[in-house]
């Protein structure tokens, strides 16, 4: 066993940790932490994604053992004086729908920010690239992030544009609303990926 | 993750000593906390943590050349300026390597060392003539590697599937108790001009499926000097001296490409028992080379603007 | 649907569940600890067909190990559902040999591979072709064979599961082939894909009170589990008590494997007398939980040569794996759509699934559409290249309209928005003009754009009758519990249920809360599958909050001492006389009169959606109570060297009936865009021997941000009555088409014929290899 010594959302610790105790386990299991999840245990699917002085890092790669001195910030740790900013993002673009990858997606988000405030949308892209979704197609989630960046680099999705209404209009014989569809707007730059 | 021991070394030589008791050195562990995760290949093993060495993360410019630590990650080389201007090729084959979680803690060391054949840097160190500092020499990156045919058969080359727990013993020339301090880059002539791209399925942050380091010299629109390396084809990291040899001197016009992709295919023809993907690797390799020289040719990237 | 008359549904509103997801503090299964907690897990087999002799003793001494259980400690050890929790014959590589529990996961890991599993080899048949062939050995005892006339024959064993057998006839196929001038046959193949959610399977059991049994589990149905513990102990349901929690994603996977998961631990804390958890780790769920059907599809179409399509034959065969529980429904919807949205007087359709010793099959987002539009879309593209008509021209002379009669002979009655959204489309993408432009490229990049047009029969239809219970119960504050019985797992039900509640009710959305679907309170309504949930399950929260609204009004009436002829407004928990807001009163006021007046504010309402009448010998009849359409045109790139597939631009039109909320609509739907891209693209779980190496999520890809092409998205809306508040379906409509959309325009942009997806770099450079262009 290993003693270390390091914060997590502000909080000092310190641990007897086994010699290949995982970051994760100890969030999860040692501190009760479970906003951090495990999706994949090999570092592809980003859903335990945390800040370790800063930097997003897997906490399913992180050897507790190697953070001595360390500061770790959790999703919990996001919300401790109401919500961050991107939290409250997440929420009114609707980027949410299982939620499971939603923590490790909004850490990403978060390091990115810290890093550089105003991101263009592939730069946002590639921020997230290791945070896999399977639900949202992703697409409300950087609307969110691009809207806290408040680059512009993405205008705000009308939620209501779009909507076609047919019964009426057919019978009247007028021609269905020529609203265009709603479609996320080209990148600026058309930046290579 | 089960391992035998961790220690986190405060100098070289106490790692380098707890390496020679056949401690595993880690540093980011993007590739150990991987490859021991549902394997109990570490259970006995010492984790030698060497990311706390300081001297292992200088990057200093001396004669010519820049020697980087082997501990450095790779966010943190992406971010240095002064390295993106210098070695423009190494950090644009960083930046292909996994996702900004993976390169927040690899190491440039350990990715090197871990000798994957689809590592995206080391074809990129290969083109620039790069060197190992060791602790105990300094070995032309050429000469550190040996055959290893059985990771071409290897069925994706995952990291989580990986043969080899000790990549340092079997992969390279590494001597037991040996470390690896720093790479040596030298810097590339003025006016040179390079090309790096990253096959792989779709935008995932995993392994190359091939990969491709370019970099050279044009003298009035005609190939002067070239280095080529192609990562996921061969059993050890080498340079294309035959496709470099057919292109020297010429414009790298339709029949020389042609050449040069035949070139290729009859190297490549060698590994068609142990790749195990060879089928599709021998038809898209040679395209992908000559698309690159082409591209290089034209001052170009082969990377492909998406979302148009 | 008049929208304007609506105050809560058709608003984005947002997600009730969003707050918890978003700060870490929801519970998913994993999350959850209990004092004394033993973790469970599972030995695989590691052979695809054999007998074994599993020896727990070796990990029984493991230190930390506190129980390791085979099939004899098992009071039944085959599930209902034709699965093993625990089996000494496994036939497949996902069969459980034995069941260890242990105090940590640490001891849990070494207690598993101390087990020592000795194998004796039985033969084993992986594909179709090979288990239908003669001599093939029998993978399970109820397996019949193939007949000459291509149909399932009952009176000799075989491979083919029996009860998935659905045949569809219309007209007279001879005839109709008689009349054709062109008749096409073709086979399409499509893989085996991995439902992926993030969150992989977990669940948790526990003794409750003196006999009780808790299950908190990460599936995507209510009721299941408390199914699965009762049949496992064998013990009467009633003692069971499940309560859903938060899931991690699902799209038709978590029922069986996590129904299994939970019968195991149930054996291991009756066993230990302890509460047991077992989590799976992205392997074990991989291995063991069910994926799509993998689909081989013959297609025979007649047209005569001005494109009118006159017959319409195919053959739907299925890969159902060693144990099989979905492909009998599954392939109620499989015939129904096997022709897919066009006006054919005769078609002949025989759908079955083939047993195998391979991984099983079973729901999965679409249940069988993507698969059947694949074949029937890609069928209709290759006519057309035949008939030497542009496949728009096919497709307006062929499209179902309103007053069609459909393949099943049920005539279209409700609002068809198909051939307008087609229209809509093509001048909105260019088609036409980009499909010209595309014929003529040279060069390495390649452009292709394709087009597919659906329809989708909402909800269960045939499959069973669509009932499904809600209660709503008042507080004397004036807040309310609403219990519905169909689960949330991540497409936003309970938010719809809020506004549904809230909007029938007149109660503020604030001042509604979701509970948990608890088998103690609801009766079981079923699965939450067929994208069902919201335009079926939500009639019955309708009714609830309908009875709660005449409940307040009555009460109301009195308390404002209305006239007769004076109507009662209610909304955001006021109740007024119309016109007169300054009388009125609080809901908390009005629970309180009612109350001591020995009334309640509160209900239990079950609906039953009208009984369908059809055939099952010939699939004739009513299919479905209604019907979506889908109209999508994917743009591509490709490289005609590499065989890289850019995706650039999806343009997804979806008539919905009544959007109640649009937000979580486009959700879906980007969400389907991106697993569609997959699915025609680069998902493959590869099988070899029964094996496969595409166990976690470094190997089994599945889109990340940078994969994500432009999008377009188009809601229509319409009159129908047939779901609640005019909702028809989406969920699984946002994917079934783009698949296929991708694989035509890969086709249109490579000139070669595509037969089978996913369509990876390798299968094009091969497509490309096979020389002259064909269109």
């Amino acid at each position: 066993m290993i003693e270390v010594s390091f914060s997590v959302n502000g909080a000092a610790h310190t641990l007897r940790v086994g010699p290949g105790e995982r970051l994760i386990d100890v969030l999860r299991g040692r501190l009760g932490l479970t906003g951090t999840k495990e999706g994949c245990g090999i570092g592809v699917c980003g859903a335990c994604t945390v800040l370790v002085d800063g930097r997003a890092e897997n906490a399913c790669l992180v050897p507790a053992a190697s953070l001595e001195g360390a500061s770790v910030v959790t999703v919990e740790g996001l919300s401790t004086d109401g919500l961050d900013p991107l939290q409250q993002a997440f929420l009114d673009h609707h980027a949410i729908q299982c939620g499971f990858c939603t923590p490790g997606l909004v850490m990403s988000a978060r390091a990115l920010l810290d890093e550089n405030p105003e991101p263009t949308e592939e730069e946002i892209r590639t921020a997230i690239r290791g945070n896999l979704c399977r639900c949202t197609g992703y697409e409300q989630a950087i609307a969110a992030i691009a809207s806290v960046a408040g680059t512009g680099a993405r205008a705000l999705l009308d939620e209501q544009a779009g909507l076609i209404r047919s019964s009426a209009r057919l019978e009247a014989g007028v021609p269905f609303a020529r609203t265009p569809p709603t479609s996320t707007p080209a990148p600026e730059g058309g930046d290579a990926r | 993750m089960k391992a035998g021991g961790y220690l986190r070394a405060a100098s070289l030589a106490d790692a380098a000593s707890a390496r020679a008791r056949g401690g595993i050195v880690i540093a980011g562990g993007t590739d150990i906390m991987v490859k021991g995760r549902s394997r109990n290949i570490y259970a006995d093993k010492v984790l030698v943590d060497v990311s706390g060495i300081g001297e292992l993360h200088l990057v200093g410019e001396r004669g010519g050349a820049i020697e980087i630590g082997a501990a450095c990650t790779l966010s943190g080389l992406c971010a240095d300026r002064a390295l993106r201007e210098r070695l423009p090729l190494l950090v644009d084959a960083m930046e292909h390597v996994g996702g900004v979680q993976t390169r927040n803690r690899a190491t440039i060391g350990g990715n090197v060392v871990n000798a994957c054949p689809a590592s995206d840097i080391i074809p990129a160190l290969m083109v620039l003539d790069a060197s190992v500092r060791t602790t105990a020499r300094t070995i032309p990156l050429a000469d550190f590697f040996v055959d290893c045919p059985h990771c071409l058969k290897h069925e994706g080359m995952y990291v989580r599937s990986c043969l080899f727990p000790d990549a340092a013993s079997k992969k390279t020339v590494l001597e037991p108790g040996e470390l690896v301090r720093s790479l040596i880059v030298p810097l590339p002539r003025a006016g040179s001009r390079h090309l790096f791209y990253k096959l792989a399925r779709t935008q995932n942050i995993g392994l190359a499926c091939v990969n491709l380091a370019l970099i050279g010299t044009l003298l009035g629109g005609v190939v002067e000097g070239l280095s080529i390396s192609m990562g996921g084809l061969f059993p050890r990291p080498c340079t294309l001296d035959g496709c470099s040899a057919v292109l020297r001197g010429t414009s790298a016009d339709v029949s020389t490409l042609d050449r040069v992709k035949a070139a290729l295919a009859e190297k490549l023809a060698a590994e068609s028992g142990a790749l195990v993907d060879y089928g599709y690797k021998s038809r898209v390799a040679p395209a992908l080379l000559a698309d690159g020289i082409a591209a290089f040719m034209a001052g170009e990237t082969l990377e492909r603007k998406r979302r148009i | 649907m008049q929208q304007d008359s609506f105050h809560v549904v058709g608003s984005p509103t947002p997600r009730v569940d969003g707050y918890d997801k978003v700060t870490g503090r929801a519970l998913y299964t994993d999350d959850m600890s209990l004092p004394g907690m033993l973790y469970a897990g599972c030995v695989h087999s590691r052979q695809p067909h054999a007998i074994v002799e599993v020896d727990p003793t070796p990990a029984r001494s493991v230190p930390g190990v506190v129980a390791v259980l085979i099939e004899k400690d098992f009071p039944k050890p085959q599930s209902r559902y034709d699965w093993f929790y625990c089996t000494s014959h496994p036939r497949y590589r996902g069969d459980v040999l034995a069941v260890v529990a242990a105090e940590t996961p640490e001891a849990l890991e070494e207690g598993i591979a101390a087990v020592r599993v000795g194998y004796t080899k039985l033969p084993a048949v992986f594909t179709v072709a090979d288990a239908l062939s003669p001599g093939a050995p029998q993978v399970r005892a109820e397996g019949v064979a193939l007949g000459e006339d291509g149909v399932p024959d009952p009176e000799r064993p075989g491979n083919i599961f029996p009860a998935s057998y659905k045949p569809l006839r219309k007209g007279d196929l001879a005839a109709g082939f008689a009349q054709a001038d062109l008749i096409v046959e073709r086979t399409y193949d499509t893989p085996y894909v991995e439902h992926a959610y993030l969150e992989p399977e977990s669940v948790l059991v526990s003794p409750e009170g003196a006999d009780g049994v808790l299950i908190r589990a990460s599936s995507q149905q209510g009721h299941t589990p408390q199914d699965f513990v009762a049949d496992a102990l064998q013990i009467p349901m009633s003692r069971v008590r499940a309560v859903s929690t938060t899931v991690g994603g699902s799209f038709g996977s978590k029922l069986e494997l996590v129904g299994l998961m939970c019968g195991r631990a149930a054996v291991a804390m009756s066993a230990t007398g302890r509460p047991v958890k077992m989590t799976y780790a992205r392997e074990d769920s991989i291995l063991e939980s069910t994926k799509r059907h993998p689909f081989t599809t013959t297609v025979r179409i007649g047209a005569t040569a001005d494109g009118k399509i006159c017959a319409y034959q195919a053959s739907q065969v299925e890969n159902a794996g060693a144990y099989n529980n979905q492909a009998p429904w599954m392939n109620i919807r499989a015939r129904v759509h096997s022709a897919g949205p066009y006006d054919i007087a005769n078609i002949s359709t025989d759908t079955y699934a083939v047993y195998t010793n391979n991984t099983v099959p079973g729901a999965f987002r679409g249940y069988s559409s993507p698969q059947v539009i694949f074949a029937n879309e890609m069928a209709i593209d290759e006519l057309a290249d035949e008939l030497g008509i542009s496949v728009v021209e096919l497709k307006r002379k062929n499209l179902l309209r309103r007053g069609s009669i459909t393949a099943t002979g049920q005539q279209l009655v409700h609002e068809t928005l198909l051939v307008d959204m087609m229209e809509d489309i093509l001048r909105d993408t260019r088609y036409e003009e980009k499909r010209a432009a595309y014929a003529a490229e040279a060069g390495v990049w390649r452009h292709g754009i394709g087009l597919v047009t659906a329809y989708r029969g909402a909800a269960l239809g045939g499959e069973g009758v669509d009932a499904s219970g809600a209660m709503m119960t008042g507080m004397q504050d004036g807040s309310f519990v609403l219990r519905p019985s169909l689960m949330e797992f991540g497409q936003g039900l309970n938010t719809v249920y809020a506004q549904i509640a809230s909007e029938a009710s007149g109660v503020a959305l604030s001042d509604i809360r979701l509970e948990p679907v608890d088998t103690t309170v609801m009766a079981d309504s079923g699965l939450t599958v067929a994208s069902r949930g919201t335009a079926q399950g939500g009639q019955s929260v309708r009714m609830a909050g309908e009875a709660i609204r005449a409940m307040i009004e009555e009460t109301a009436r009195a308390m404002l001492d209305a006239a007769p002829d004076e109507r009662i407004e209610v909304r955001d928990s006021i109740a007024w006389i119309e016109g007169r807001p300054d009388r009125s009163v609080r809901v908390s006021d009005i629970w309180t009169m009612r109350r001591y007046t020995g009334r309640q504010l509160s209900t239990y309402q079950w609906y039953s959606a009208r009984p369908l009448v059809n055939d099952d010998a010939t699939g004739q009849g009513e299919a479905f109570q209604t019907y979506a359409y889908g109209v999508c045109v994917a743009e591509v790139s490709v490289n005609t060297h590499s065989g890289e597939v850019i995706v650039d631009e999806v343009s997804a039109y979806h008539d919905v009936g009544h959007a109640l909320n649009p937000a979580l609509i486009r959700g879906q739907i980007y969400g389907g865009i991106l697993m569609g891209m997959g699915f025609g693209l680069y998902e493959e779980y590869r099988l070899e021997q029964g094996r496969s190496f595409d166990d976690n999520l470094d190997a089994y890809l599945i889109a990340t941000a940078k994969d994500a092409p432009l999008v377009n998205i188009r809601l229509y809306e319409c009159d129908d009555p047939e779901g609640a508040y005019g909702a028809k379906s989406l969920a699984e409509n946002a994917t079934e088409m783009i698949g296929a959309a991708c694989a035509l325009a890969v086709k249109h942009a490579i000139k070669r014929p595509v037969r089978k997806i996913p369509l990876t770099p390798e299968y094009i450079l091969e497509l490309l290899a096979q020389g002259e262009a064909c269109v």
